[in-house]
């Protein structure tokens, strides 16, 4: 657990602005409408996700061959699976209707996460279908925040924002993971789009410093006004917030990295000019 | 030097673009690249500071999921 951070601090890791907002989410939703969140439920409702999380993150790591101890701490899955549903039956009974919305969710994050790895070419359809769907166990907490305070009805808009917002951050972490992705051989949304549209005799490398990585950024800008829409009843001021920080830090990363990447395509096209002039006849 | 060659060196050797800037032809002995007074010229001009965090983005831990 410690590797995660690179301060070697859980909470430092979880607190990254970069990170998928699952332990804040239930919090926005508890206190959305000016309520007073009940901070025993929340605090169970923020141990069940940290024990789900690293339960989804050891199975992720060992089937993409990122993992280099998980192998050892395979048996701790248990610990960490019954920590997370075992919180809950603190509050729901058997027969509540939290647990359907609990089997479906959990269900759908195991089953995307065993597709992804049999997806030879992904089009935004499978990025949509199995990608985003790896997040989709988040719906869990934010399901159990809308029973415990009896307000089912606004379960339904909080986890449509919740399934928009698991796309934009999938498709992030596609983006700025498409290196190591290439590098350990796993395919992505991002890195399927390079090999369909680099020119021929290209590299992904290169088609991704060329085009891509700008490319990336423009789907993401374009995904953010449909995450707004979708924030805009949920009525939570704090969430807004993030969008809003979200879209900053973009911004930050498409300056900053895409001043970068072009650098190096001017670097490569100041050395191509000696081969193209010695390539010409005399 | 391919554009490829270019990102493998940002992301697993950063201090070579420091020896690019610094010494172009340096940098570049032992490869295949013999360089004009003008190549020497433009590759001094570019900005490498830019270079920083492509490295720190791609080649470094992931930071999300």
């Amino acid at each position: 657990m410690k590797l995660l951070s690179a301060t070697g601090d859980a909470p430092d890791y979880f607190m990254q602005p970069r990170m998928f907002p699952m332990l804040l989410l239930p919090w926005w939703m508890a206190e959305s409408g000016g309520r007073k969140p009940n901070r025993g439920f929340q605090s169970d409702v923020v141990y069940s996700t940290l024990n789900g999380y690293y339960y989804i993150r050891l199975l992720d790591n060992l089937m993409d061959g990122h993992g280099s101890v998980e192998i050892s701490l395979l048996p701790a899955a248990a610990f960490f699976h019954s920590e997370f549903l075992m919180t809950y039956q603190k509050y729901f009974d058997a027969n509540h209707p939290f647990w359907p919305v609990f089997r479906s969710a959990w269900f759908s994050s195991s089953e995307a996460v065993a597709s992804e790895v049999g997806v030879v070419c992904f089009d935004e359809d499978a990025f949509r279908q199995i990608s985003a769907q790896k997040l989709c166990a988040a719906r869990i907490p934010l399901a159990a925040t809308s029973y415990f305070y009896r307000d089912a009805e606004s379960m339904k808009p909080w986890l449509e924002f919740m399934a928009a917002l698991a796309g934009w951050s999938q498709m992030l972490d596609d983006l700025f993971d498409w290196h190591r992705d290439l590098r350990g051989k796993k395919d992505s949304y991002v890195l399927s789009q390079a090999r369909q549209h680099k020119r021929e005799g290209e590299t992904v490398e290169a088609w991704m410093a060329r085009t891509g990585f700008n490319w990336g950024v423009s789907v993401l800008r374009g995904w953010l006004p449909e995450l707004r829409r979708l924030a805009q009843p949920l009525g939570s001021a704090a969430l807004n917030r993030y969008l809003d920080l979200r879209e900053k830090m973009l911004e930050e990363d498409n300056a900053k990295l895409g001043a970068g990447l072009k650098t190096l395509v001017k670097i490569s096209a100041v050395l191509s000019i000696e081969k193209n002039y010695s390539a010409r006849p005399n | 030097m391919t554009l490829q060659q270019l990102i493998n060196k940002v992301l697993n050797d950063p201090a070579f673009f420091s020896a690019l800037k610094k010494d172009p032809a340096k940098a570049l002995q032992g490869t295949d690249e013999k360089l004009t007074p003008e190549q020497i010229k433009a590759l001094k001009e570019l900005n490498y500071k830019t270079l920083e965090d492509v490295g720190s983005a791609f080649a470094g831990p992931s930071a999300i999921t």
